[in-house]
C-alpha cells in the first residue's frame, strides 16, 4: 500500500465539529501550523432544504436525516447498534450542522457529583474553573438569551437579545406560573439580531436541517472562516484510518484516505488532537491499536469507549385551545424549566431533570405523528383533526441526567464496516434504574403542565422500540474518554491530554465526566477552549512532552 | 405486474383520495398530485415489489369498482395486514400532501401564517415581552460548588 507523506505540521486535528473547530481556531490564531482532517464535505455543497417544498421529507427520510444509519451518505459510517439511533453529522461543522443550538451551561453541582453522591466521579475542574471559557466560547459562537436567571450562577450578557418565544411562550408561561415552577428563557446559540457578519434568525422553524441563513451557530459558519483566515488548513473528504505512534509512545501523525480517490496519505504532526465525537473518537483510538497499544491507543486504563452517556429522554405533547404556532420559530428557543435540576432525595433518585419547551415542525410532520406518534386519522375525519390540532400544540422535551456506566460503551463492530472497509463502531447503551426514575418523574411533571394548560389531548413518547426496549435518539455523545486526575480511572488529564500518549489530546464530548441534565455543546466548546488555550500557552513543552502528568505539560 | 399500468395509476389515485378525501377547505389528495409523489417515494425508499404489493393488498381492480365505504374497508385491511408498509404509505402521503402549494394555501385560508417552505420569508413573530416571558412565581436555586455536601442516600434504592 502506497502512502504519500505530507510535511509535518505543528498540530493535526481530526474532526471539524465544535471541538475541532474551536481548537483549530485558537491554535491557528496563535501562529501554529494546523491541519484539520474532516471525512465529510461542506454542507453547503449539497444545499440546505429550507427553500424546497419537500423540506420536511428531506429532514425525516433523506439526506438531512440526523442519523447516519438512515442517511447513509458516503462519508457516513454505520453504527452497529439496536440500542439507539445516534445523531451525528460527518461533515465540516460536525453535528453543529444540524443540532438545535440549545445552549444552557452545566450547573456547579454537575462537576462535583462524586462529592454529592459518589455514583459519578467529580470532574478534575469546577464550574468556576470553566466559567471564563464558557464566556469566550459564547462570544465566538454568538448567543441569545436573557441574563439574570436567579436559578443559575451570574453570567455576562448574551451576544444578542432573547429570541421571541411568542405566541407560544405566552400560552405556556401561564401554565408554568400556575404550577409555581422556576422557568426561564432558553439560552441559545442562535442570533436574534445581525451579529458578526451573520444575519439574524427569521424564525423559519426549520433548525434541524442546518441553517441556510447562518443565524444558528454552525461552526462551519462561526469558526472555520476565521480559522482558515488565520492560516489553518482544512482538508475535507479525508477519512482518518489510523493514528500512528513511535517507539517512545508518542503520536507521529495519522494515515487518512482521500474519499474521492481512495489514495492514502500520512500527515505528520508534533501534536495530535482527536475531536471526532463521543463515538467516533473511541472508534479511532481502537482502530489505532498496535503492538505497543494492543487494546487501542491511550487505553491503558481500559476506559476508552466506556461510560457512554446520552441523557435519558422523553417527549410529551399536548394540544390546547389557544393558538401556539409551533411550526414557526426556533425549534428549542422557548423555555427551560430547571425547577428539578438539583438532586432531591425525597423524589427517590439522585441527579436531576430539565424540561424544555420546544416546537413541532411543519404540517406534514404534525399530521404524520409529530414527536409522539399522534398520527392524524386518515379518511373522512382527517381534515377536522388537522384543523383542531395544527398550530395548537405544546411540546415538552424531558432531559434527564444519565449515570456513567462502564457497560454503556463503544467498541468495534465484528460485522459492519464503513465505505472504506474500516470497522464500524458498535454501541451498547441502557438506562440505569436511577435514570429511568428521572425520566418517569420528568414525564409526570410534563403531564402536570398538560393539566395546568387544560390540554384537550396529550401523548407521551418514551422512546420505546417495537421490542419494548428504551432506544432513544442519541443526540449527545459523551463520556467515552473521561478526564480525571488519576490515570487508572481516566483516559485524559484535566487538560485533555492522554495519559498514555503525551502529545495526544481529545477535544470533544468524550472527556466529559457527567452528562448533567442539559444539552452539552456549550460545555464541549468551553472545555475545548480551556484545553486548547492551555496547549497554546504551553506549546513549546507540549511539542516535546515525554509523559503526561496530573498538572499538565507546563507544570512539572 | 399483472395489473395494467393505467389501472395501477387509477388505484393509487383512489388510494390517496381514500386517505385524504378533501372537504370544504382542503382539496382531495389526488387533486394536488399526491399519488405521483407516493409512487416516487415507494420507488426511492422501498423494495422493488412494494408498489405492486400495495395494489394486491387493496384488491387490485376490485378496489376501483368499490364505493367509498368499500374502499375505506380495503384500506383498513391494508393497514391491519401490512402495518409497516401502510405506515410508510401514510407518512409519504401526509408529507407529500402538505407540501403542495394548494394545501399550504388552504392552511393560510384557515387564518394560519404558514409558508410554502421555511425560507426565504421566515415568519414575523410577536416580540419578546419580559412581562409575559419571564416567571412570576418561583423559588429558584442552585448549589454553589463550595456548598455541595453529601446527600443522604439511605432512602434511595439504586438497584431498581
Amino acid at each position: 500500500m502506497t502512502v504519500k507523506r505530507y510535511d509535518p505540521v505543528d498540530v493535526l486535528v481530526i474532526g471539524s465539529g465544535m471541538g475541532g473547530a474551536a481548537a483549530t481556531k485558537i491554535l491557528a490564531e496563535a501562529g501554529l501550523r494546523v491541519v484539520c482532517l474532516e471525512q465529510g464535505r461542506w454542507s453547503q455543497e449539497y444545499g440546505h432544504p429550507h427553500n424546497s417544498p419537500d423540506w420536511e421529507w428531506q429532514r425525516t427520510h433523506g439526506r438531512w436525516h440526523t442519523a447516519p444509519n438512515v442517511r447513509r451518505l458516503p462519508e457516513d459510517y454505520p453504527v452497529d447498534t439496536r440500542d439507539e439511533e445516534p445523531l451525528m453529522w460527518n461533515g465540516v461543522g460536525g453535528s453543529t450542522t444540524h443540532y438545535t443550538a440549545t445552549w444552557p451551561r452545566y450547573r456547579p453541582s454537575d462537576f462535583v457529583k462524586g462529592r454529592e453522591h459518589g455514583f459519578s466521579p467529580d470532574w478534575p475542574l469546577t464550574y468556576e474553573d470553566l466559567e471564563p471559557y464558557y464566556e469566550i466560547n459564547d462570544r465566538d459562537v454568538g448567543t441569545s438569551g436573557y441574563a439574570g436567571d436567579p436559578g443559575r450562577p451570574p453570567r455576562k450578557g448574551f451576544s444578542t437579545p432573547p429570541l421571541s418565544p411568542n405566541p407560544y411562550g405566552k400560552v405556556v408561561a401561564k401554565g408554568l406560573d400556575k404550577l409555581g415552577w422556576h422557568w426561564w428563557m432558553m439560552d441559545m446559540a442562535v442570533i436574534s439580531q445581525d451579529h458578526d457578519g451573520r444575519k439574524a434568525c427569521n424564525y423559519c422553524g426549520n433548525c434541524q436541517s442546518g441553517c441556510n441563513r447562518g443565524s444558528l451557530a454552525d461552526v462551519s459558519v462561526t469558526h472555520w472562516p476565521k480559522a482558515i483566515r488565520a492560516g489553518a488548513e482544512l482538508r475535507t473528504n479525508a477519512r482518518v484510518e489510523k493514528i500512528e505512534t513511535d517507539a517512545s509512545g508518542r503520536a507521529t501523525g495519522a494515515v487518512y484516505i482521500d474519499m474521492r480517490t481512495g489514495a492514502r496519505y500520512f500527515q505528520a504532526a508534533d501534536v495530535v488532537i482527536v475531536a471526532a465525537n463521543g463515538i467516533g473518537t473511541p472508534r479511532l483510538l481502537f482502530l489505532s491499536e498496535n503492538a505497543q497499544f494492543p487494546d487501542g491507543l491511550a487505553n491503558q486504563s481500559g476506559l476508552v469507549g466506556k461510560n457512554l452517556m446520552h441523557h435519558g429522554l422523553a417527549l410529551v405533547e399536548m394540544w390546547v385551545e389557544s393558538i401556539t404556532n409551533t411550526y414557526q420559530n426556533v425549534v428549542s428557543a422557548a423555555y427551560i424549566i430547571e425547577e428539578f435540576s438539583e438532586t432531591d432525595v425525597a423524589r427517590g433518585f439522585i441527579n436531576g431533570v430539565t424540561l424544555h419547551v420546544v416546537r413541532m415542525n411543519g404540517a406534514g410532520y404534525q399530521a404524520a405523528g409529530s414527536h409522539t406518534g399522534n398520527v392524524a386519522p386518515w379518511g373522512v375525519g382527517h381534515h377536522a383533526w388537522f384543523k383542531r390540532h395544527f398550530a395548537h400544540g405544546v411540546c415538552i422535551l424531558v432531559v434527564g441526567e444519565d449515570l456513567p456506566l462502564e457497560e454503556n460503551r463503544v467498541t468495534l463492530s465484528d460485522t459492519l464496516k464503513d465505505s472504506s472497509g474500516l470497522p464500524a463502531p458498535k454501541v451498547e447503551y441502557r438506562l440505569h434504574p436511577n435514570d429511568r426514575k428521572i425520566v418517569d418523574f420528568g414525564i409526570d411533571r410534563a403531564l402536570d403542565l398538560s393539566k395546568s394548560l387544560g390540554a384537550f389531548e396529550t401523548k407521551v413518547n418514551r422512546f420505546v422500540n417495537p421490542e419494548g426496549k428504551y432506544a432513544p435518539g442519541a443526540w449527545h455523545l459523551l463520556g467515552t474518554c473521561r478526564m480525571g486526575d488519576d490515570p487508572q480511572t481516566s483516559v485524559v488529564n484535566r487538560w485533555q491530554q492522554a495519559w498514555d500518549v503525551p502529545n495526544l489530546y481529545i477535544m470533544d464530548g468524550s472527556p466529559m465526566v457527567t452528562s448533567a441534565a442539559v444539552n452539552p455543546t456549550s460545555t464541549i466548546g468551553a472545555i475545548t477552549v480551556r484545553a486548547a488555550s492551555y496547549l497554546r500557552d504551553h506549546f513549546a513543552q507540549a511539542r516535546t512532552a515525554k509523559r503526561t502528568t496530573k498538572s499538565g505539560v507546563g507544570n512539572r | 405486474m399483472t395489473t395494467a399500468l393505467p389501472e395501477v395509476a387509477a388505484i393509487y389515485t383512489a388510494l390517496v383520495d381514500a386517505l385524504l378525501p378533501g372537504d370544504a377547505d382542503f382539496p382531495p389528495a389526488s387533486a394536488v398530485g399526491t399519488q405521483a409523489w407516493l409512487l416516487e417515494k415507494l420507488r426511492e425508499h422501498r423494495p422493488s415489489g412494494d408498489i405492486e404489493q400495495v395494489v394486491i393488498t387493496l384488491g387490485g381492480e376490485s378496489f376501483l369498482a368499490g364505493a367509498a365505504e368499500a374502499r375505506a374497508a380495503a384500506v383498513s385491511r391494508f393497514e391491519r395486514e401490512q402495518p409497516e408498509l401502510f405506515g410508510f404509505v401514510l407518512r409519504a402521503v401526509y408529507f407529500g400532501y402538505y407540501q403542495s402549494p394548494l394545501v399550504t394555501q388552504a392552511i393560510r385560508a384557515l387564518g394560519h401564517d404558514y409558508n410554502d417552505a421555511p425560507q426565504p420569508k421566515g415568519y414575523v413573530v410577536e416580540p419578546f415581552d419580559p412581562e409575559a416571558n419571564l416567571p412570576k412565581h418561583s423559588k429558584p436555586f442552585y448549589i454553589p460548588t463550595d456548598k455541595m455536601t453529601r446527600v443522604d442516600m439511605s432512602a434511595i434504592n439504586m438497584e431498581a
